[in-house]
């Protein structure tokens, strides 16, 4: 009856030491179990993109922007808007222009 | 140039004269003629007035009156209309000073004329109301380019903050492509050239606004000069902001 016992408990043990180790090297050598992420940054990707490390476990990766300012930042950024105010700096100032050449009522 | 346009000024004033004058005899009118011709240092001499304020003709000088009063009133709308205009770039504190100036004075001061027109029954009624509505007011001469030069003067000074903004990520840029291997020559001296471009708007534009918004309907017409001037340093500095746009654009062709 005694014996009979510590046989049981061994092999419970056994068992679970065993499951363990088998939910540890599914799939991967690393330590990442399911349902958790691990945040990565990456500096050279352009854009955000995700990696899977093992069934139902993704990483995020996080991409840094460039610093490097092209000529279509120059474009995009000012040159445009500047182009459309300047427009409208010329409307005014003809219209100013015009109160000047020929003032209306004289007085 | 400026005195081709004085002249047309003492021309049109003269010509105020002629409807304040020849329909109701304004002594005003009169002042305000030679008071042009003067400025603008003419000899010519100032045509005589033709009364026609007469007993009889009292109901065809008050319309001619409430005509121009009515045509000042609308003037005046469209001057509010662009000092409130928050698609230009007036400063609060300038944008505050025409809309103060123009929406209770100018413009209640237009209407009370308008009344006491009506109500006029006599030619120095009338008289007094014309001269008034000149001398007082001067939303032609006066407060129709303070306004709209207000206008540029600001407009031109926030372009010019955007260009200053920008400095710096084109000065980015033209390192980042020589850092890549590119030729950047072309590209530095352009920016080197809108600096400079810009810079000298700055100068042009600096406390214009200020001088534009310091002149009042009492210092016609000696304060047209001032709107010439003013005119002169802003249209020289919309000439630099194009230049420094187009170097902008250069400098964006030679990086790519």
């Amino acid at each position: 009856m005694h014996d009979a016992k510590r046989k049981l408990t061994g092999a419970a043990l056994a068992a679970g030491v065993a499951v363990t180790l088998a939910a540890c090297g599914a799939g991967s050598s690393s330590h990442v179990v399911g349902g958790t992420t691990v945040p990565v940054t990456a500096t050279s990707t352009p854009a955000p993109t995700s990696t899977t490390v093992s069934p139902g476990t993704t990483i995020p990766v996080t991409a840094v922007p460039t610093t490097t300012v092209t000529s279509d930042t120059l474009s995009a950024n000012t040159l445009n808007q500047v182009a459309t105010e300047l427009g409208s700096l010329d409307g005014n100032l003809s219209t100013a222009d015009n109160d000047l050449n020929n003032p209306q009522g004289d007085s | 140039m400026s005195h081709t346009i004085m002249k047309r000024v003492a021309a049109g004033v003269l010509t105020a004269g002629a409807v304040a004058g020849m329909t109701l005899a304004v002594p005003g009118a009169a002042f305000a003629a030679s008071s042009a011709a003067d400025a603008a240092g003419s000899t010519s001499t100032v045509p005589p007035s033709t009364p026609k304020c007469t007993p009889s003709l009292v109901s065809e000088a008050q319309q001619a009156l409430q005509a121009a009063l009515s045509g000042r009133v609308t003037q005046l709308d469209a001057l509010q209309s662009a000092a409130g205009n928050t698609a230009n770039h007036l400063t609060p504190g300038d944008r505050q000073t025409l809309q103060n100036d123009i929406t209770t004075t100018e413009i209640p001061g237009i209407q009370a004329l308008q009344s006491q027109v009506q109500q006029a029954t006599t030619c120095p009624q009338l008289r007094a109301a014309a001269r008034a509505m000149v001398f007082d007011y001067r939303v032609y001469v006066v407060m129709t380019p303070q306004t709209h030069l207000t206008v540029v003067a600001d407009d031109e000074t926030f372009i010019e903050g955007q260009f200053a903004a920008f400095e710096p990520t084109i000065a980015q840029a033209i390192t980042a492509a020589q850092d890549a291997g590119k030729n950047v020559t072309a590209a530095q001296a352009a920016f080197t050239d809108l600096k400079n471009q810009v810079a000298t708007a700055q100068s042009a534009t600096a406390g214009q606004d200020t001088t534009v918004l310091a002149q009042t309907p009492q210092g016609a017409p000696g304060n047209w000069q001032v709107f010439l001037a003013a005119r002169t340093d802003l249209t020289n500095a919309r000439n630099d902001l194009r230049s420094a746009y187009t170097d902008g654009q250069q400098i964006r062709t030679d990086l790519q």
